[in-house]
C-alpha cells in the first residue's frame, strides 16, 4: 500500500514509476544540500540562525558520538552525521500528505544496512588485520566449528535487524495513520501524528547508535 | 515495498553520495567553525586570565607605592617635629640665657649703684657730722 497520491508522481521520471522511495530520496537530498548550503554559505564564528539550529544538531551528534566511540569515533562523524540527517528527514517527510518515506521502503534501509555492515567489516580488516577473522572462530579451538556458525549467523542478522527494524516501524506507522485517516478522518489520527514523530526520531537515534555500536565493536574485536 | 530489487543499488549509491555531499557541505564547514569557535574561546579566556593579571599586578605595584609613601610622609612628619622640638629647646635656652644676663647685668648695676650711693653718703656724713660738730662747738673746725 502506497500513499492514494504522490506529489512526485507528477513528474513522471521514467523508470521510476515504481519506486518512490528513489524519487523522494532524490528530493531529500536535495532538501538536505539545499538546507547545509543554505546554513554553511555564509558560515561564521558568530551562527545565522539556521547555522545555529544545524550546529546544535551536529554538537549534539558530536557529543553522542564522543560519548559512545570515543575519540577513534572521528572519521565516522560524516557517516553517523549523513545516516541521522537523512533517516530523520526520511521518516518525518512520510507525515506530509503526498510525501513518501523512503525509509518506508526495505531497499532503502537495506542499502544503509549494507553500507554499515560492509562498512565495519572493513574497518576490522584494516585495523586488526588477519587477526579479525580469528575474532569469528571462538576463544578455544575445539569451540570454532560452533562458532563460525553462531557468529556468521550473528553479523548476519546485524543489517538485516537494521534495515527490517527501521523499515519496519516506518512502514508500520504509515499504515496505522492511513489506516485511522480512512476510519476516522477528524482529531483521532493527531495522536497518532506525534507518535509519528517519537518514532522518527527513535528509529533514527536507534539505527545511528546500532552503527557506532558496531563500528567500535569492529575496532575493538579480536582482543 | 518489502521486496528486495535492483533499487536496492541506487538507494546504496544516494547514500553514498549523501555521506560525501554533506560531509563536504556540513559536516566539514561545521566541525571546522566549533573548532575555531573552541580555539578563541579559550584564546579570550586566555586574554582575560592574562588581563586578570596585570590588573592584579597593577593593583598591587599601587598599594606598595601608597604604602612606601605612607612610610616616607611618616619618617618626614617624624623629622620636622624632632626638628621643631629641637629649635623650641634652642628658643627656650636663649630666653633662658637672656635673662640669666638680664638679672646678672641688674644685679651688677644695683651694686654699682649702691656702691656710688654709699660712697657719696659717706662724703655727705662726713661734711654733716663737721657743719653738726661746728654748729656744736660754735667754731669752725
Amino acid at each position: 500500500m502506497e500513499h492514494p497520491i504522490l506529489l512526485l508522481d507528477f513528474f513522471h521520471i521514467p523508470g521510476m514509476e515504481h519506486s518512490p522511495h528513489v524519487t523522494y530520496t532524490w528530493l531529500i537530498m536535495i532538501v538536505l544540500i539545499g538546507l547545509s548550503y543554505l546554513a554553511m554559505r555564509k558560515a561564521s564564528i558568530m551562527p545565522n540562525p539556521v547555522q545555529n539550529v544545524i550546529e546544535l544538531v551536529m554538537l549534539g551528534l558530536n557529543n553522542l558520538i564522543k560519548d559512545t566511540m570515543g575519540d577513534k569515533g572521528k572519521p565516522f562523524i560524516p557517516l553517523l552525521v549523513a545516516e541521522a540527517f537523512f533517516i530523520f528527514t526520511a521518516n518525518m517527510i512520510g507525515i506530509i500528505p503526498g510525501f513518501h518515506s523512503p525509509t518506508a521502503d526495505l531497499n532503502t534501509t537495506a542499502a544503509m544496512a549494507i553500507v554499515v555492515f560492509i562498512l565495519t567489516h572493513i574497518i576490522g580488516v584494516r585495523t586488526h588485520g588477519f587477526k579479525y577473522i580469528k575474532s569469528f572462530l571462538g576463544p578455544v579451538w575445539w569451540l570454532t566449528p560452533l562458532f563460525i556458525p553462531v557468529e556468521i549467523i550473528s553479523h548476519l542478522s546485524r543489517p538485516l535487524s537494521l534495515s527490517v527494524r527501521l523499515f519496519g516501524n516506518i512502514r508500520g506507522e504509515d499504515l496505522v495513520f492511513f489506516i485511522l485517516l480512512v476510519l476516522v478522518p477528524y482529531l483521532i489520527p493527531l495522536p497518532i501524528l506525534l507518535l509519528m514523530i517519537l518514532t522518527s526520531v527513535l528509529q533514527t537515534f536507534v539505527f545511528v547508535l546500532l552503527t557506532m555500536l558496531y563500528i567500535s565493536g569492529a575496532l575493538e574485536e579480536a582482543h | 515495498m518489502l521486496n528486495i530489487d535492483s533499487t536496492i543499488f541506487i538507494q546504496v549509491i544516494n547514500f553514498l553520495i549523501i555521506i560525501a555531499v554533506l560531509n563536504w557541505l556540513l559536516v566539514k564547514p561545521t566541525l571546522r567553525i566549533l573548532e575555531e569557535r573552541r580555539v578563541r574561546v579559550e584564546g579570550s579566556e586566555e586574554e582575560a586570565g592574562r588581563l586578570t593579571a596585570q590588573a592584579d599586578k597593577n593593583i598591587q605595584e599601587y598599594e606598595q607605592n601608597l604604602n612606601e609613601a605612607r612610610i616616607s610622609a611618616g619618617r618626614e612628619k617624624e623629622r620636622i617635629r624632632m626638628e621643631g622640638i629641637e629649635r623650641e629647646n634652642e628658643i627656650i635656652k636663649a630666653a633662658r640665657e637672656q635673662s640669666r644676663k638680664t638679672v646678672e647685668d641688674m644685679k651688677t648695676k644695683i651694686e654699682k649703684e649702691a656702691r656710688e650711693a654709699s660712697t657719696v653718703m659717706k662724703q655727705e656724713v662726713k661734711s654733716l657730722s663737721l657743719e653738726i660738730a661746728e654748729k656744736v662747738l660754735g667754731r669752725s673746725i
